[in-house]
């Protein structure tokens, strides 16, 4: 065979650096086969496109580089379909969830308080950073809709329980130092 | 088990029914749970959206996704008035579409597929008379993504128009990744093709590629290569990379 187009070794380096030309020959790979995922699987061809953006991102964000064993494409692939199948389940509950509390929780972006919401955005980021770097993994996976056995797995951890209790551990510490801020008492208001 | 924690279980989806409607009871009934509940959630969303590099990413790769999104529409247009016209632009959907990709981890050959498909403006001369509406019908299918109903339709028509619908059944089996089908289905078809065969030989030569059958794939390319016709610069180029 001749040389192709980009290697699979070019194709995360081009995640990483953020080549944009690169980026956009990715998504020619991987969208009809992410779209038929999300439209067969309850979506819609906006998720589609949503749902390659979050896999790019869990990419970029990786403080490790994958080691490939198979094609790019299949990995990035793989990626957008763990995390659909997470946002996915986690639909299904909130949906319920939410219909039965009364004042839904609402995102400050949605009620025009942008502002307080950045600053309050790099209030948590600040204590974010200060937590140990097991604990950001945790939160970092169970903010992307990761299940327990999932983050239990993935961290190798030796049980679902131990993990569990880390997982409570390192949100109650990061929960502490952000309501302990003296800033977050005068930003609150916008929750 | 703590409030933080079940909320967490909530917002991980790992919360069992009765857990989620006491949490629900009590969140309606505890302003200061609502409250951290709220805050959990906001938490969280900051942690996945990232840091100021990552939205600065995010904002890149929304751009990207704009002008991939608008050229591959621009791609799809439609030309007005001519049924013929949108079969040979869904034709070029469907070879820029191929589901095969991730059945395997013959990425070489995938990779190089979709390298080579890319739109061009065909312009196929058949004539369509009563069956005209049906096609018509079975191309909406299949552009709407509905390739099994279109794969059936076609299936029905091929009895009053082998060539086109064997042609399009093809391409519906190429959509829903059974490449064998469609290769057996463009061979048969080819043999006696007129109005298609330059596509027909296209995408079973691709069929080859992807297939690995790589003596057949390229004696075919070289064939187009020879023609002249459209697909001619790119058999060429393949053949170059084979």
């Amino acid at each position: 065979m001749g040389k192709l187009r980009y290697t699979n070794n070019e194709l995360l380096e081009g995640v990483y650096s953020r080549d944009s030309r690169v980026i956009k020959y990715i998504m020619g790979l991987v969208w009809v086969p992410v779209r038929d995922l999300v439209i067969q699987n309850s979506g819609k061809e906006d998720d589609a496109m949503n749902l390659i953006q979050e896999g790019f991102i869990a990419i970029y964000t990786k403080t490790e580089k994958p080691q490939l064993t198979a094609s790019f494409a299949t990995y990035f692939y793989a990626i957008c379909r763990n995390i659909w199948l997470n946002e996915l389940r986690i639909r299904k509950k909130e949906s319920s969830m939410l219909s039965s509390i009364e004042s839904a929780p609402v995102m400050a972006e949605e009620v025009d308080e942008e502002q307080l919401y950045e600053k309050r955005r790099q209030l948590y980021l600040k204590h974010f950073k200060k937590i140990t770097k097991v604990c950001q993994d945790i939160l970092k996976m169970v903010s992307n809709g990761f299940s327990n056995e999932d983050i239990t797995a993935e961290l190798a951890f030796s049980s679902v329980q131990y993990m569990k209790n880390r997982r409570t551990v390192c949100n109650k510490k990061l929960m502490d130092m952000i309501k302990e801020d003296p800033q977050y008492k005068e930003l609150k208001y916008g929750l | 088990m703590d409030y933080n924690d079940r909320i967490l279980d909530f917002l991980s989806g790992d919360i069992s029914e009765v857990d989620q409607k006491k949490l629900a009871e009590d969140l309606n009934n505890n302003d200061e749970l609502q409250e951290d509940f709220k805050l959990q959630k906001e938490i969280l969303h900051t942690i996945k959206m990232g840091d100021d590099d990552t939205l600065d990413f995010r904002s890149q790769l929304k751009d990207i996704s704009g002008e991939f999104l608008n050229e591959k529409n621009s791609r799809l247009r439609i030309r007005p008035a001519y049924w013929l016209a949108a079969a040979s632009v869904i034709t070029l959907l469907s070879v820029s579409t191929f589901l095969g990709l991730f059945r395997s981890d013959k990425y070489v050959g995938d990779q190089m597929f979709l390298e080579y498909y890319e739109p061009y403006g065909i312009n196929i001369q058949v004539r369509g008379d009563h069956a005209e509406e049906d096609i018509t019908k079975a191309i909406s299918l299949y552009q709407a993504g509905n390739t099994e109903k279109a794969l059936k339709e076609f299936e029905r028509l091929k009895i009053e128009n082998s060539e086109m619908s064997g042609f399009f059944l093809a391409l519906c089996e190429i959509e829903l990744g059974n490449i064998e089908e469609a290769q057996k289905e463009l061979e048969k078809i080819g043999k006696n093709a007129i109005f298609y065969s330059d596509h027909i030989n296209w995408y079973l030569s691709l069929c080859y590629l992807k297939q690995e059958e790589i003596s057949k794939a390229k004696a075919l390319f070289e064939e187009i290569a020879l023609s002249n016709n459209e697909y001619a610069d790119k058999a060429a180029r393949i053949l170059k990379k084979l």
